[in-house]
């Protein structure tokens, strides 16, 4: 772990993934609707991976 | 090179982002820089281009469909992804802390995402079902 003198939020991801093939959409949007969101974006897009 | 790849999203916002492992047992906690890219501008060839003369070149691709959320601290997700051909190869669900909000430490905005997991224990997310492996190391070819 960074120390506080060198944390940076900008330079670092830090999630928590989950298998979402047993979680129905619909019931994440109630949850995610009922804790007011401070926005929402619906977006789709190609992801490329790039390597070496 | 201290990196396994780049990743260049081309939809919504257009980036180049760099991660890399900060633990070889999970993919919690990474180093990641993300290069926004002007999207009007950007062509998939542009980028294609750039890369080769780096030696680079594509791995895979996949087609995401998203649907995010944000709250103060964190934002949550849940997307679709597709292979090449449009198939549906997987459903996931993430939790992230967000990264314009002045967090001083990691365990700070890992304590906001352990919060946020906690409240969607009522749609089914655990701590179980943490995944480890990143989509890299899932769909690397």
């Amino acid at each position: 772990m960074a120390t506080e003198e060198n944390f940076n939020i900008e330079l670092t991801e830090l999630e928590f993934k989950y298998d979402g093939s047993e979680v129905k959409l619909s019931k994440f949007v109630e949850f995610a609707q009922a804790n007011s969101p401070v926005k929402r974006v619906e977006v789709s897009g190609w992801d490329h991976w790039i390597a070496f | 090179m201290p990196f396994e790849f780049i990743r260049f999203r081309h939809g919504g916002v257009a980036e180049l982002t760099i991660k890399i492992k900060s633990e070889e047992k999970n993919n919690n906690n990474r180093f990641e820089l993300d290069l926004p890219l002007s999207s009007k501008k950007i062509a998939l060839w542009m980028v294609e281009k750039f890369v080769s003369l780096l030696g680079f070149k594509e791995n895979f691709r996949v087609f995401k469909y998203c649907d995010i959320y944000w709250y103060e601290k964190v934002d949550i997700v849940f997307y679709i992804i597709y292979n090449k051909d449009m198939n549906e190869v997987g459903r996931r669900v993430e939790i992230e802390a967000r990264k314009d909000y002045p967090f001083k430490t990691a365990e700070e905005a890992l304590a906001e995402i352990k919060a946020m997991e906690q409240k969607m224990a009522e749609i089914g997310i655990t701590p179980q079902m943490r995944m480890r492996r990143s989509m890299w190391e899932m769909f690397k070819k």
